[in-house]
């Protein structure tokens, strides 16, 4: 049976930083498809990544350029494939729904992590600022 | 409207582009994922006995962050000195301790960063 992404259970146990912190990973790739796709045909969809929380989520979504400028105005919002929201572990809201795809806000420690990573040149190793608590990835009993 | 051989040709291929560039990002996210998973590494213990060989596994984001504070030093539990440090963490396999705002923590300061040679 194929794997699951964006569920969950492919981020169980993972920490608030971490789930931030992979937001943060997926915006970054997806602000240089937005750069690259805006001077290549700006007035055409272009192909996202989805940004849910589980790091081999790599399902595309066609989304104008507009609509993608819109989320990247807030710090702690992402886009996530419908559903995926779940991989994010309580630590996101779904503030708007679209045919394609939703809008979550980050919130809690998640979204300080995703918000003091914007702009981030390496938001997968960067320090961020967060309580110690929030930053442990829970042992798993079974693999994910 | 008709679109001429040229144009659909031209379009296909930004329409090209684009999906490898965002083939280029799959790949890179495959990497910066991969630098999160693979962070552990060890570093010595850097109490104040010069005798100690200690080692301390730490992941490279903790070390990264421990390190944005020049007062901070990492230390295997029960090598702190309390007469000249505080403990402000504990419960991660090792000590992180702070210099009180004394002598020692200001040599301790300046010696970070390191001066290049």
């Amino acid at each position: 049976m194929a794997e699951e992404h964006g569920t969950d259970h492919s981020t169980a146990g993972l920490s608030a930083e971490r789930i931030g912190r992979n937001d943060a990973i997926f915006r970054q790739a997806n602000e240089r498809i937005n750069e690259f796709a805006d001077a290549q045909q700006p007035d055409e969809p272009a192909p996202f990544i989805c940004e849910c929380a589980d790091p081999k989520c790599q399902e595309v979504v066609f989304i104008p350029l507009a609509e993608y400028a819109t989320i990247r105005e807030g710090p702690r919002l992402f886009w996530n494939v419908p559903g995926h929201e779940a991989s994010s572990q309580g630590w996101a809201q779904v503030i708007e729904t679209h045919d394609s795809y939703v809008v979550v806000v980050k919130i809690g420690p998640a979204g300080e992590v995703a918000e003091q990573l914007e702009g981030s040149a390496d938001p997968a190793t960067e320090a961020v600022e967060i309580e110690l608590r929030f930053r442990r990835d829970e042992p798993q009993d079974e693999p994910v | 409207m008709n679109e001429s051989v040229n144009e659909r040709q031209a379009r296909l291929g930004r329409n090209e582009s684009v999906f490898r560039a965002v083939n280029d990002e799959i790949e890179a996210l495959n990497q910066a994922f991969a630098s999160v998973d693979e962070v552990e590494f060890g570093i010595v213990c850097e109490c104040g006995d010069m005798s100690c060989a200690g080692q301390i596994q730490i992941q490279s984001a903790e070390y990264a962050r421990v390190r944005t504070d020049p007062t901070l030093f990492l230390l295997i539990p029960g090598h702190e000195d309390l007469t000249v440090e505080v403990v402000v963490e504990s419960d991660a396999g090792y000590a992180v301790v702070r210099k009180p705002s004394d002598t020692p923590a200001e040599k301790a300061a300046n010696t970070w960063p390191r001066p290049s040679t």
